[in-house]
């Protein structure tokens, strides 16, 4: 799951570092519209219904945290 | 908070307040403006010295020759009128001046309550009181002035013209208070030294206009009716002023310059004078026949314009008034112990701005008087 | 009472000085007290509004809340007996439930503001379209009045509500510290937009005397008053002068006003924004930050990071994203990539949420067509950049610029201040049709000399005043890299020596007595928010 999230990251901001970045979020590296672009890839690919709520700063500051809210929407389902 | 950071603050906020006493006293008004430095000479004069003083409009400050009056007989008399004066002003001037100065007589020229005169716009007002130091005083003045303003307006609201009425004096202003609220914007004309010394004139206050006070227009005489009548807010002024005299056994006398108008003005200050002497002040008019007659007064030599004497007029008048204080009030018979030269240096200067001007010796218009 | 006067620096004296003799646990109902009396002395008829919008919001977050609590415990308590199936039934129960509480209490807030605000609007357009029909009916223009505050504190009451649909925290108890959060009186002429999160906590929280904290307060403060006061109410004339008059200027000139009119109006909020915050600061409150050197943005998206931040940042989490991650733009996505390809149908939804933000920001500032004008102006700017991104990406490339050095940086902030500026003649123009003329009239007529042969020293300010200005103003900018640097200003005077400081200080202060536009019939100018 890690390998086909990086891929998507990678694709969607090629500049970033997203292994080393922890505060993806609060430093304003990633913008709104990176946001919404990456929701709609993650909705996709994990078959997941990520919605507003989700959208804390924390759920996507970095990597692996993305991964927990990833399984937890999958948990859920 | 500890000790060290309260006694900083403390520190800190008397070096501001120092710093914004600097600002006021500096951003004032136009200390180059002839009755700044007129206010400013009086206040630099030493306690308990002047004699006396005279409340008016322009044509007091006009009609007064103070060194005239020292040079003639001794009497330090200051003249604390500044361009339509209102009357409602006068008891705060009387006040201000009797802060410093024992006052043996107080010379009131009734101009003031007349119809033109009436509407005070906020220049004409805030000449006097920005003039006036800081103090209780000027605060009563401004808002003696104002109540005026407001009772004016509820009554004759409706007959001032439009472009006057952006000009009338606004009471919530409180830079009526505090100069430097208008006054800091001088920062783009700049400040002058007069600024930052404060000086006087050196002439005690006399007016010395090269261009008017040459000059002659041939008037009439005006036609004096005998009605006298009063608006009851404008009795109320008067009777106002007539009260602080006897509350405080002032010695007030009240005057009527010498001026060439319309009929219906001399009715309103027949009216004042009337008061006057009800209240047993004595009156003098100027523009009775006598009393032009007993000093010549001649209406196409002696007036700048209708409203105001030239110098040869303001002579004239001067030495009246004088001979009349001395005669009644007894002033002039003091020895000149106390420090004249500031005087004796005024009158030279008026002379020589007199002689100058009319090419003739000061002196032949005067032994003229002495008939 | 306007923030820029002795009648308000009074009463912060007041307040602040209430504040720290009350106790502690009182501390928050004298703020309560203050906030509703500087409201009643701003606007006391319009009271009854802003206690409507508290009342209904502080009803409907406890039912939220409840609703929450009550759906919370019952699965956990059920946990092991209900099935996936019935607690999905359960969920969906209560959220159709939460909905309909929540859209009542929308319409109710929102409805009223835009009734009160944009009634008159309608009506005046169906009115025009009714008598161009030639008939004979007419909508009745109504006397409405638009409460102090009220386009602030509604949208600060609705993000508290969705905040609590959300579940993001527990409602407020208490109704009289709800009234507090939607009053408190810094912000309640001209915001910041407050999150309940971030604010409600502190203000019912007892804060202390605490000397560092209170000077740095009042010199926000100061800092306030001189932006207002030497650069915004100075630039007044001038740019009233161009705009009421606009038919009698063209060319640079035009342009010159509405630049003009942007560093207005950026010194005129952001001052008052400066002396909200100072004020609050004193009292130990951080209230949000609605400024961050706009004009040192390199992209309109990103001057609208800096500019009005709250309000920016209130559309993105509760108009964007909602929109943009919804269901129904989802489909409209899909479908999008069937007919027009993989690369619009991923944008589109974020293209057109943002399209709709703008609008939104655009109408929010006034009722008129000139600021519908000015939301799809932003609206389309922002929504172009996104679509024709790549576009650039490819231009950049082939002209092997450089997109790393200071040269570019500059350039790309000019290009946007340029741009802004253009935006300010629907934001400041009288009309839309003004708007338009002007813009017309900027570009088709080229008139250079106007810059050189010193005309525009007619038009309200003179060169002394220029200089003013001009030195003021590189003062802003000094102040303003420091701060892009991450320099705090306050603390870096309050590092140096005593002497220095205190020169700073007064000087200041002297600065501000002598320079500012105040006093005979030069009133500073109300503050241009505060209408909304």
């Amino acid at each position: 799951m890690r390998e086909e999230l990086m891929k998507i990251l990678e694709e969607l901001r090629p500049d970033v570092e997203f292994e080393k970045e922890k505060k993806l979020i609060d430093d304003g590296i990633l913008d709104s519209f990176d946001i919404v672009t990456l929701v709609g890839d993650l909705n996709d690919t994990f078959d997941i219904d990520i919605n507003v709520e989700d959208l804390q700063p924390e759920n996507f500051n970095c990597v692996d945290n993305m991964l927990v809210l990833i399984e937890k929407l999958q948990d859920e389902e | 908070m500890k000790k060290k950071q309260i006694l900083q603050f403390i520190i800190f906020m008397t070096l501001g307040l120092v710093m914004v006493c600097t600002l006021f006293y500096l951003f004032e008004k136009n200390e180059n403006d002839l009755a700044a430095r007129s206010w400013n000479g009086f206040y630099s004069e030493e306690e308990n010295t002047i004699d006396g003083i005279i409340v008016g409009t322009s044509m007091a400050t006009w009609a007064w020759v103070a060194p005239l009056a020292w040079h003639e007989r001794g009497v330090r008399l200051y003249s604390l009128s500044t361009d339509e004066q209102p009357m409602a002003a006068t008891i705060g001037v009387i006040e201000e001046a009797r802060k410093t100065q024992n006052l043996q007589v107080i010379i009131i020229d009734v101009h003031g309550i007349r119809t033109s005169a009436r509407l005070r716009t906020v220049n004409k007002i805030r000449n006097l009181t920005d003039s006036m130091h800081y103090s209780i005083n000027q605060i009563r003045t401004v808002n003696r002035i104002v109540k005026y303003s407001k009772d004016y307006e509820a009554i004759y609201g409706d007959t001032i013209p439009e472009e006057k009425r952006s000009k009338l004096i606004e009471p919530s202003d409180f830079s009526n208070y505090l100069g430097f609220l208008n006054y800091h914007a001088r920062w783009e004309s700049g400040l002058s030294e007069a600024d930052f010394t404060k000086e006087s004139t050196g002439i005690k206050g006399a007016f010395t206009s090269r261009k008017k006070m040459f000059h002659a227009e041939k008037l009439e005489p005006p036609y004096i009716p005998k009605e006298a009548n009063l608006e009851p807010l404008f009795q109320e002024v008067i009777q106002e002023v007539i009260d602080y005299g006897k509350e405080n056994q002032l010695n007030m006398v009240f005057v009527e310059l010498p001026s060439s108008l319309p009929e219906e003005e001399y009715i309103q200050m027949n009216a004042a004078l009337q008061m006057a002497e009800d209240a047993d002040f004595p009156t003098i008019n100027f523009n009775s026949d006598t009393i032009s007659n007993e000093i010549s007064i001649d209406y196409a030599t002696d007036l700048y314009n209708k409203n105001h004497v030239n110098s040869r007029g303001a002579v004239k008048i001067t030495s009246y008034l004088t001979k009349y204080v001395c005669e009644h009030y007894g002033l002039g018979n003091e020895p000149k112990s106390k420090d004249s030269t500031s005087w004796d240096q005024s009158w030279e200067d008026y002379k020589a701005f007199f002689e100058q001007g009319w090419e003739m010796p000061i002196e032949s218009v005067l032994s003229n008087l002495q008939k | 009472m306007a923030f820029v006067s002795m009648k308000f620096l009074f009463f912060l004296l007041v307040v602040c000085g209430g504040y720290f003799i009350m106790p502690a646990k009182l501390k928050w109902v004298w703020l309560l007290i203050c906030s509703y009396t500087f409201y009643l002395l701003n606007d006391a008829r319009a009271v009854a509004f802003i206690i409507f919008t508290t009342v209904i919001t502080y009803i409907t977050g406890r039912i939220l809340g409840k609703i929450n609590r009550n759906q919370k415990t019952y699965l956990k308590e059920n946990k092991t007996v209900l099935s996936r199936e019935e607690k999905k039934c359960f969920k969906a129960k209560n959220i159709t439930k939460k909905k309909w509480t929540l859209f009542t209490a929308i319409l109710a807030n929102l409805g009223l503001l835009v009734f009160l605000k944009y009634f008159n609007f309608f009506a005046g357009n169906i009115n025009a379209v009714l008598s161009n029909l030639s008939l004979q009916m007419e909508v009745p223009i109504l006397n409405l009045m638009l409460p102090l505050g009220i386009s602030f504190y509604t949208l600060q009451a609705l993000g508290y509500l969705i905040d609590v649909y959300r579940d993001k925290y527990e409602p407020d108890r208490n109704l009289a510290k709800f009234a507090l959060f939607l009053s408190f009186f810094p912000q309640i002429v001209q915001g910041p937009i407050a999150r309940y999160n971030q604010l409600a906590h502190q203000l019912y929280e007892a804060h202390k005397f605490e000397y560092k904290r209170v000077a740095f307060g009042a010199q926000l403060i100061l800092w306030g008053f001189m932006k207002k006061l030497i650069i915004a109410d100075r630039l007044a004339p001038f740019v009233d002068e161009i705009f009421n008059n606009y038919v009698n200027y063209q060319g640079i000139t035009l342009f010159l006003g509405a630049l003009a009119y942007g560093f207005q109006v950026y010194t005129d909020f952001s001052g008052g924004m400066d002396i909200a915050r100072g004020a609050a600061q004193i009292l130990g409150i951080d209230v949000a930050v609605n400024f961050e050197r706009p004009y040192f943005a390199r992209s309109i998206s990103e001057f609208w990071r800096r500019w009005h931040i709250t309000l920016g940042s209130w559309m993105k989490d509760y108009v964007f994203y909602p929109l943009a991650l919804s269901k129904g733009f989802n489909k409209l996505g899909k479908r999008a990539r069937n007919i027009f390809g993989n690369y619009i149908g991923k944008i589109l939804p974020t293209f057109l949420s943002m399209f709709i933000v703008f609008l939104l920001v655009g109408v929010w500032h006034g009722s008129s067509w000139k600021y519908v004008a000015y939301g799809i102006w932003n609206g389309v700017f922002i929504s172009g950049s996104i679509l024709l991104e790549p576009v650039y990406e490819k231009i950049i490339a082939k002209l092997k610029i450089n997109t790393k050095c200071f040269s570019w940086g500059f350039f790309q902030a000019i290009r946007t201040i340029f741009l802004c500026s253009i935006g300010r003649f629907f934001s400041r123009g009288v009309s839309c049709m003004a708007a338009l003329r002007m813009i017309k009239h900027t570009f088709t007529v080229f008139n250079p000399w106007v810059l050189t042969d010193y005309s525009f020293y007619e038009l309200g300010i003179n060169e002394r005043n220029m200089i003013v200005l001009v030195a003021m103003g590189l003062v802003l900018l000094v102040v303003g890299i420091m701060q892009e640097r991450g320099i705090h200003i306050r603390e870096k005077i309050a590092e140096q020596n005593l002497y220095f400081r205190w020169l700073v200080y007064l000087g200041a202060l002297a600065v501000l007595l002598i320079f500012g536009v105040y006093g005979n019939g030069l009133a500073s100018t109300v503050f241009i928010y505060q209408q909304f």
